[in-house]
């Protein structure tokens, strides 16, 4: 017997009422209240300089943009649509954890982590978007919290190393690479995909106009082009900054 | 302000003597074995020359056909083996391999290396090139050339569709050029990071350096997918694997897949190093530096990034789904931006300057010219809709006309008319050379603009001919002229370079006519640059006027031949630090017998002669043998001062060294070939579910099967890394238990493979019922290959221990060996979970 249908965002919403199915659970507002405290005390979110500034912003606007990220209607909406649940997915993957990198204590990140944290990213991404594993989101709210802590902190474990200032340019550019290729991958495999996938949402995706397979489509396009637009600039960026390093030593030697 | 010299002038008496000895190419017969890069370079453009000539012959031919309504010049079937042609080999034998034949020419010089890291690995590519391109061609002869067109869509190319050999030419042929590609890739990319002069940081790197590192991680990532399609579907044709067969669970559609990942970065891997040259003409010819540097690296990174991702817009058509096209339609013209990047810069650049007009700036201009007009039917084409109305006619010949003749042939001819006083005495001429380009110029707009319109007409692409109330003659014959005004243009080059083209000297060439800024124009003899100079901007020759004499008169490093032996310097990647002399190898026959052999056992293949081609793969192996046993020579002496305090090893192991570099180039190669056939697995489970193993009752072999794989494949890896630390340990001349570890990683990865193969058999799956079995069967096949591969590599580092070759120190064959093995073990793995796994996970 397989557990029923009891997805942790509630049931899927009406077109009519899905702005007000905000999900105030207080479990999850005190738990991540918890870790942006405990974040808050390290000696990087509490320098006074102008970098401590900055740092404290981004870890702010990182963790608001995660809490809305799941108290949000996107939550519930994400019960509904696939499109929707991978979209909530890039938000984590691809701002929240960027921003939340920012404001982590600085440590160089060597090729082993690199290698560690985009492995880490890769199968969190594969594995949370298979049929099976997907759907024993919807039974359990344990296996929910577990898919998003896992896509959180490998996606934070990557961006560490792509946004490090002193981690080089090879490891950040070929993590990028490979990031948005193995992306590329499995959204391509969705997106192609003749027949719709995930059982949860044969009956939810006709009230808002798509078919189940449409639906699927954009939680393919969502993971395969958004994605890479993203690692393609972080990727890009390292050499960039590579390069302007160099250039200001040189101007400033010329002086 | 000159660059103080590193060691005290002049130079010691027979030093520069004794490095023209080391480097000097063999003579008589033996001039077929020779390695340096200005040769094998030289020859390399010439034999893509020769295909171009060749395949515009058979343009020409088209043209003549197609000139008048209902021509009967050639027929139906000699047309389509014609576009065929025309299009393969352009695209094959000679886009790729002309930019990377200048690359193999160029970048040595440019970067102030002796020769590029694999010089033999050069030669091999080379002639298996010329030899497999000439082979190919021959088809045409006995009307065996394919007739699918340049992309060989199935099921058109099924053996249903196309029976006979012609389409395994195809096949067989172009599988085969793509491995002396990515032979050349591993060269740039190892050479590029590697063997740049000290002081080159990766900020001074000339752009056409940054273009070509591009184009070779290009190579590197996109060419497997078509080496596995074209595989597929000569396994297909051969034995009846049923890939892309509907009826038996396959998808014709999944080849389009595979060949588009490899043809859309195709486009970039033509275009980049064009707008390389182009980035480097244009600053000699207005003499200022070319304008923001640092966005150009940019934008030739993304666009390099951006060309993986956007394949599907090549198949609009073909009924994929809609909203997909909606994205990468946005996608495709989101990809104009890093081109109009460059475009923008080189325009800045002529504003900042004082232009000279010369041959190589028109064709400059021309290219900018043509190539807009080219990127602005792409952005026509690259709308939905448009896409839809003028698919497969001749406006979307007009097109990539536009952009691979604007793009690329341009701009080469200009670089060809650039850099010929490097290699040759006389520079080429500037009056002939006028009446190249515009003959060029106005025949080509004469032959592709009216296309556009005769494709807005309704005309076809890949007719024979077309019936006169059409109304399509006029500008057909309009076509034809133009057409012929190019190869007249052609024509008038070639006696240009029959006049004035005077290789292989000597003193290297005329030198630097145009007053340019980067290291190629310092007078390069066999051995390169006299002393590798010091780099301290992106322009050395302009920052210092008398950085040119200086480097001649040995001012620099390695004024002389330190090891006695040919040798290079080998600089960090990022900050062209000195880190070792690498000896590199001469000349030798054995590169050249494996290139031949090569290139034989496939044509023996297609031929279906299976004994022969078995024999010569097996010469092939052992001429690759004896080629490397040579090389990992160990420290030919203690370190040696280089110059300017600079003491540095004679040899390195490890990730110093520029060969396991190499290797590690090839890893990726053979896991984006595993990626490739990962993907195909899951695309042809998600299309076809009903032949795989839940649909079918099939039974799947037990978890005991995959378990004893995957414990076997671990254990291979503990061995090999216990190989590892034992052979740091051993002592010269005493037993060393990294010999009896190399034997068991050896008998436990043969082990994994058998395991899986025999698991599979014993559920009786067999390859031609169902893509499910044929997709297992191939993914286990390829695992097959590599561990054969390390089979032959494993016993060789054996044979290396055993005669006394291996040892802590000289250890660059084991290094690169177990590097291999890693990514066998990871990959064994890998596939164990995807063909148990799958199945039980998805349903």
């Amino acid at each position: 017997m397989t557990p029923p249908l009891l997805p942790y965002c509630g049931a899927p919403p009406a077109p009519a009422d899905w702005l007000a199915a905000w999900n105030l659970d207080p479990v999850l507002i005190a738990v991540w209240s918890g870790v942006g405290l405990a974040c808050a005390a390290s000696p990087a979110l509490r320098a006074r300089d102008a970098a401590g500034r900055r740092t404290r912003a981004a870890f702010a606007a990182g963790w608001s943009i995660a809490l809305v990220a799941w108290i949000s209607p996107l939550c519930a909406l994400g019960v509904a649509l696939f499109g929707v649940r991978v979209a909530q997915h890039m938000l984590l993957a691809l701002v929240a954890a960027p921003l939340l990198a920012v404001g982590l204590p600085a440590r160089a990140p060597g090729a082993r982590h690199a290698l560690a944290a985009g492995l880490a990213f890769a199968v969190a991404t594969w594995l949370w978007h298979v049929p099976g594993p997907y759907e024993a989101t919807f039974r359990s709210s344990a296996l929910y919290w577990c898919m998003h802590a896992t896509l959180l902190a490998s996606a934070v474990a990557t961006w560490r190393v792509l946004l490090a200032r002193d981690a080089g340019v090879a490891a950040p550019s070929l993590l990028a690479l490979a990031s948005c290729f193995q992306m590329s991958l499995l959204g391509a495999l969705l997106t192609f995909a003749p027949a719709p996938l995930f059982a949860p949402h044969l009956a939810t995706t006709a009230a808002w106009g798509l078919s189940p397979l449409e639906d699927q489509q954009l939680g393919g396009l969502a993971l395969w082009v958004p994605g890479c637009a993203v690692f393609l600039l972080a990727g890009v960026a390292p050499v960039a900054r590579w390069i302007a390093t160099r250039e200001r030593i040189a101007a400033s030697t010329a002086l | 302000m000159s660059i103080p010299a590193l060691h005290p002038l002049p130079r010691p008496e027979g030093e520069v003597e004794q490095l023209r000895e080391v480097w000097r190419p063999p003579g008589g017969v033996r001039f077929l074995t020779v390695v340096n890069n200005t040769y094998i370079g030289i020859f390399y453009i010439g034999t893509a020359l020769l295909f171009f000539l060749l395949a515009g012959v058979l343009a020409l031919a088209m043209r003549t056909q197609l000139a008048i309504a209902e021509n009967d010049f050639l027929s139906q079937d000699a047309y389509n083996q014609f576009f065929t042609m025309h299009g393969t080999i352009m695209m094959f034998l000679f886009a790729v391999p002309a930019v990377e034949a200048m690359g193999v020419y160029l970048l040595p010089a440019m970067l102030g290396a002796r020769d590029l890291p694999f010089p033999r690995l050069s030669a091999y590519a080379f002639w298996a090139y010329f030899v497999g391109g000439l082979l190919f061609f021959c088809s045409l002869f006995f009307d065996l050339a394919p007739r699918g067109g340049w992309f060989m869509y199935p099921p058109l190319t099924m053996k249903e569709y196309s029976p006979g050999i012609a389409a395994d030419f195809w096949l067989l042929g172009i599988g085969f050029i793509e491995i002396s590609a990515i032979a050349g890739a591993v060269e740039i990319i190892v050479g590029v990071l590697r063997t740049r002069a000290p002081g080159m940081s990766l900020d001074k790197l000339p752009i056409y350096a940054w273009a070509m590192l591009v184009f070779a991680f290009l190579i590197m990532l996109a060419f497997p997918a078509i080496i596995v399609g074209t595989a597929l579907l000569e396994l297909q044709r051969a034995f009846g694997w049923p890939f892309f067969d509907a009826a038996r669970g396959g998808d014709p559609l999944l080849w389009q897949h595979l060949f588009w990942f490899f043809g859309h970065p195709e486009v970039y891997i033509i275009f980049l190093p064009a707008a390389g040259f182009v980035s480097m003409i244009l600053p000699t010819m207005c003499g200022v530096p070319l304008a923001a540097y640092r966005l150009v690296v940019i934008a030739l990174l993304a666009t390099g990034f951006a060309a993986l991702g956007v394949w599907v817009h090549h198949m609009f058509a073909t009924g994929i789904p809609a909203l997909s096209i909606s994205f990468f339609s946005a996608a495709s013209m989101a990809v104009a931006v890093p081109s109009g990047i460059q475009v923008f810069a080189w325009i800045a650049t002529l504003a900042r300057g004082r232009v000279r007009i010369t041959v190589p700036t028109l064709f400059v201009l021309g290219f900018l010219f043509i190539f807009v007009l080219g990127g602005l039917t792409g952005v026509m084409v690259g709308l939905v809709p448009f896409d839809w109305q003028v698919h497969d006619t001749f406006f979307v010949v007009a097109h990539f006309h536009y952009v691979l003749i604007g793009g690329m042939v341009f701009p080469l001819f200009g670089a060809f008319y650039y850099w010929a006083p490097t290699a040759s005495l006389r520079p080429l001429s500037e009056r002939l050379g006028r009446w190249v380009f515009w003959l060029l110029f106005l025949g080509f707009n004469v032959a592709f603009f009216p296309m556009h319109v005769t494709g807005l007409l309704g005309m076809p692409r890949r007719v024979w001919t077309y019936s006169a109330d059409m109304g399509w003659e006029p500008l057909n014959l309009l076509s034809t002229a133009g057409a012929y005004g190019m190869g007249v243009a052609v024509a008038v080059f070639l006696v240009d370079l029959a006049r004035n083209f005077r290789p292989f000297h000597d003193k290297g060439g005329a030198g630097d006519v145009w007053s340019a800024g980067t290291l190629e124009w310092i007078e390069n003899s066999t051995y390169g640059v006299r002393s590798i100079p010091v780099v301290d901007s992106r322009d050395p020759l302009w920052a210092h006027p008398d950085l040119a004499d200086c480097t001649e008169a040995g001012a620099y490093f390695l004024p002389g031949t330190a090891t006695g032996t040919r040798e290079t310097l080998v600089t960090s990647p990022l900050d062209g630090r000195p880190e070792y002399v690498v000896q590199l190898p001469g000349p030798s026959w054995k590169p050249f017998v494996a290139a031949i052999a090569t290139a034989l056992a496939f044509y023996s293949l297609t031929l279906e002669m299976v004994l022969p081609a078995f024999a010569l793969g097996a010469l092939t192996i052992a001429a690759i043998l004896a080629w490397v046993w040579d090389s990992d020579r160990g420290p030919a002496r203690p370190p040696v001062d280089v110059g300017g305090g600079h003491v540095v090893p004679t040899y390195a192991a490890g990730r110093l060294s520029h060969a396991w570099w190499g290797v590690a180039v090839l890893v990726v190669v053979v896991a984006m070939l595993f990626a490739a056939l990962f993907f195909s697995y899951l695309y042809l489970r998600l299309v076809s579910p009903d032949v795989w193993p839940a649909a079918t009752g099939h039974a799947l072999p037990a978890p005991a099967w995959p378990i004893a794989t995957a414990a076997l494949l671990l254990a291979s890896g503990a061995a090999i890394a216990w190989a590892g630390r034992a052979l740091a340990r051993r002592r010269p001349g005493r037993f060393g238990w990294d010999q009896p570890a190399l034997v068991l990683a050896l008998a436990a990865l043969v082990g994994a493979f058998a395991v899986e193969l025999v698991g599979q058999r014993s559920t009786g799956l067999v390859p031609q019922h169902t893509s499910y079995a044929a997709v297992v069967y191939a993914l286990i096949g390829l695992q097959g290959a590599l561990v054969f591969a390390l089979t032959v590599m494993g016993l060789y580092t054996l044979a290396r221990s055993l005669t006394g070759r291996l040892g802590p120190v000289r250890r660059v064959t084991f290094d690169n060996t177990r590097l291999l093995w890693s990514w066998a073990v990871v990959q064994g793995l890998v596939m164990t979970a995807l063909l148990h796994g799958a199945p039980r996970i998805l349903d």
